[in-house]
């Protein structure tokens, strides 16, 4: 794996295994991440976008889902590159504690709520670097302060419920990062929260990844979101990973219909005051996952849809130039084609 | 200019909040605290507003779906805040409701065709089934679906379509008014674009006055023609849409604005992050509200609740300086 390489996805599939089939929730996606960089996963719900993260912490829940074939490389903090799927539950536990964690969407179903937040911080820290209680207690106040939680040591006793959604997940960072990780996936970590909360979330990861140096892997579906945090994206869509590029030119010219399709589709404040034109639409329904189109999954939504081509067989990724991939039989055509 | 079709004049819901072994009530929340506001006949108001700051309770309590505390309602020139149930009947069918969340909105054990007509039964719109079908059919097909839908269950329709089967159904008895509360927030954002695109197009085609609620401020910006601000119950800034947008004049506005993240990566914007949460609404700060997190509070913004005044033609702000923005 190259050097600069922290986290690496080879052809991950992941199935759930249904008692109305099989659900190939993630079917073929690469990708990689490197050191101390944001790469944003964009896509619609059900596009896969939680199955990659869980399946690279491997918390796919079993029955009924399995990752079913791919590597999930990765560098330790020893400098070591391990495929995450061949390691035993113990060896993944350390690495859940020391080198990736986690943030979810809605911070209270990952916080108990019978511990207060100071517990469950110093639980954290205690299990995973052995410290002694009074250290880690210690150490949670110094990471709610860095979180920027007023009166940190007051909070330390206060329960989840007592706080509100802001708070929680400033709780919830402040808990992931205790391990110092290199790795942070944030499953859509501003969500559930108002603008006004999430533009202090957003400023904090922000701060945070400047200081202590880790990449994230930072999963939304908000494009205003992506554009403001990431430095690559990748954009999912029915299980697969439809485009790759720098988050500049993802924006500026997309390649993918899909990627433009979503670009048209949000009004934007900067510009709606001058252009307050008809919002483009994608037509059409998000596909069920038990029955994808044949060929490109997103074939029966696009404009650029050629019977006999794109129906065929599934496309594959191809390399466009500048370190950007496309999954679309046409994307030199479309290219051309502006607007 | 068209005539008003709802006014609003002061309208405050306090729910009690209830303690003790006599659950005697201790305190209430005031969920909205004097708001007033009107929208012309073919009009769309925007609510905006951080979760908590009163949007729904402004929208079910126009409707009467909910009572109100205190403040006036009123519809095409009627007066109908005290109206008792029969008189409002008429009253509900020119008014109806379309919800946030198009999966628990709809009866899952209902058909629909059944869903859509239940309104058409309610107000005895539709004398035969015949007629009740053939107007469910007409509906599928103004909100983009098929009549062919109409024998099958919510649970065969994605986000987008569920949403436009609510739609429908707010839309059966041809109500002249529809409160909108979040009709897009639960959806793709592919879909989205599609559910706000048929909204409009329905509005220009029937002639519809809209109420639209919705926390993403582009969205709103895009569908309607003037925006009202809300902060814990209260509204902060009115003001035509473009107008809000580009020239905020409330502290408020200007914060929500700036922090709305922009999907373009080479914009690059000096951000006002406001500091803390919303305060709770059982007890908001004295004076104006938006003090505890305002760059702008003085010492007297403490004293006094600030007025909606007009600052501009049309344009109002809840503020005592008149020396910033
Ligand atoms: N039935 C109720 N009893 C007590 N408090 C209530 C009730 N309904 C609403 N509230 C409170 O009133 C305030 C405003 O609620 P409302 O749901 O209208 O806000 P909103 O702006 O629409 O929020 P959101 O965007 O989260 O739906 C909140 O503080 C809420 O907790
Ligand atoms: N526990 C599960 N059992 C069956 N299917 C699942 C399960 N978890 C996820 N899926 C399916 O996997 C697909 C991708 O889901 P997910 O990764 O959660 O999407 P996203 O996070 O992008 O919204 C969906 O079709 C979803 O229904
Ligand atoms: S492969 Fe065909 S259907 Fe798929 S995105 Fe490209 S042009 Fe559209
Ligand atoms: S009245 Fe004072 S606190 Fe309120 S918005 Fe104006 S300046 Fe800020
Ligand atoms: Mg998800
Ligand atoms: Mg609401």
């Amino acid at each position: 794996m190259d050097e600069k390489r922290l986290l690496e996805v080879k052809d991950l599939k992941v199935h759930f295994f249904t008692d109305d089939g099989v659900v190939k929730a993630v079917d073929g996606v690469s990708f990689h991440v490197n050191r101390g960089e944001t790469l944003a996963v964009v896509g619609e719900s059900g596009s896969g976008k939680s199955v990659t993260s869980l399946a690279i912490m491997r918390l796919i829940p079993s029955p009924p889902g399995r990752i079913v074939g791919g590597e999930i490389l990765f560098r330790g903090k020893d400098g070591k590159v391990r495929d995450l799927t061949k390691l035993s539950e113990q060896e993944m536990r350390r690495i859940r504690g020391n080198d990736i964690a986690m943030i979810f969407q809605e911070p209270m179903t990952s916080l108990n709520p019978v511990y207060t937040v100071g517990d469950q911080i110093a639980e954290a820290i205690m299990l995973h670097q052995g410290k002694s209680r009074k250290e880690a207690m210690e150490l949670a106040a110094h990471m709610l302060e860095l979180v920027g939680i007023p009166e940190p040591r007051k909070r330390l006793s206060n329960y989840p419920h007592q706080m509100s959604g802001g708070m929680r997940q400033r709780v919830m960072i402040a808990m992931a990062l205790s391990c110092n990780p290199s790795l942070l996936i944030a499953d859509e970590p501003t969500t559930a929260l108002d603008v006004t909360i999430q533009a202090q979330i957003l400023e904090l990861m922000k701060k945070l990844q400047e200081e202590l140096g880790m990449a994230i892997l930072f999963i939304t579906h908000n494009l205003g979101v992506v554009a403001e945090m990431a430095d690559r994206v990748v954009v999912m869509y029915a299980g697969r990973v439809v485009e790759q590029a720098d988050v500049v030119p993802l924006f500026q010219e997309p390649l993918h219909p899909y990627t433009r399709g979503l670009l048209r589709s949000v009004p934007r404040l900067d510009l709606a005051a001058e252009r307050k034109e008809r919002l483009e639409a994608i037509p059409g329904n998000v596909p069920n996952p038990l029955y994808l189109p044949p060929g490109c999954a997103f074939h029966p939504r696009c404009k650029h849809f050629v019977a006999g081509l794109c129906d065929a067989e599934v496309p594959p990724l191809e390399d466009a130039g500048d370190g950007r991939q496309v999954r679309c039989v046409r994307w030199r055509e479309i290219r051309e084609v502006r607007a | 200019m068209n005539g008003v079709l709802l006014e609003v004049k002061d309208l405050k819901k306090h729910f009690p909040i209830r303690g003790g072994v006599l659950s005697r009530v201790v305190g209430s929340v005031k969920a909205v605290d004097g708001v007033s506001f009107s929208i012309r006949k073919g009009e769309v108001l925007g609510l905006v507003g951080e979760s908590g700051s009163g949007k729904t309770t402004v929208g079910r309590t126009v409707l009467r779906l909910i009572e109100p505390t205190g403040g006036r309602i009123l519809f095409d020139g009627q007066d109908i805040t005290e109206l008792p149930r029969e008189k409002l009947r008429p009253f509900r069918r020119r008014m109806q409701i379309i919800f946030q969340d198009p999966f628990s909105s709809l009866n899952p054990r209902m058909t629909v065709g059944d869903i859509i007509a239940e309104p058409l039964l309610i107000h005895g719109i539709g004398k035969t089934p015949k007629e009740r079908t053939e107007r469910v059919a007409e509906l599928l097909k103004l909100v983009g679906l098929s009549p062919d839908h109409m024998r099958r269950y919510p649970h065969e329709f994605s986000g987008g379509q569920r949403q436009r089967i609510g739609i429908a159904r707010a839309l059966a008895v041809a109500p002249e008014f529809i409160v909108a509360d979040e009709p897009v927030s639960a959806l793709d954002v592919s879909i989205q674009a599609q559910v706000v695109n048929l909204l409009q197009d329905l509005k220009e085609e029937l002639g519809l006055t809209l109420l639209f609620i919705a926390h993403d401020l582009a969205v709103v910006e895009y569908i309607s023609d003037r925006v009202a601000v809300m902060y814990l119950g209260k509204v902060m800034e009115l003001a035509p849409a473009r107008e809000l947008y580009r020239n905020p004049k409330h502290p408020y506005t200007e914060a929500l604005l700036s922090a709305v993240p922009i999907p373009d990566p080479t914009v690059k914007r000096e951000r006002i992050v406001l500091q803390g949460d919303i305060p709770s609404p059982i007890n908001p700060p004295s004076g104006c509200v938006f003090r505890t997190r305002c760059r702008y509070a003085l010492p007297e913004c403490a004293q006094v609740v600030p007025e909606l005044k007009e600052v501009a033609p049309g344009h109002y702000k809840a503020c005592i300086r008149d020396d910033i923005l």
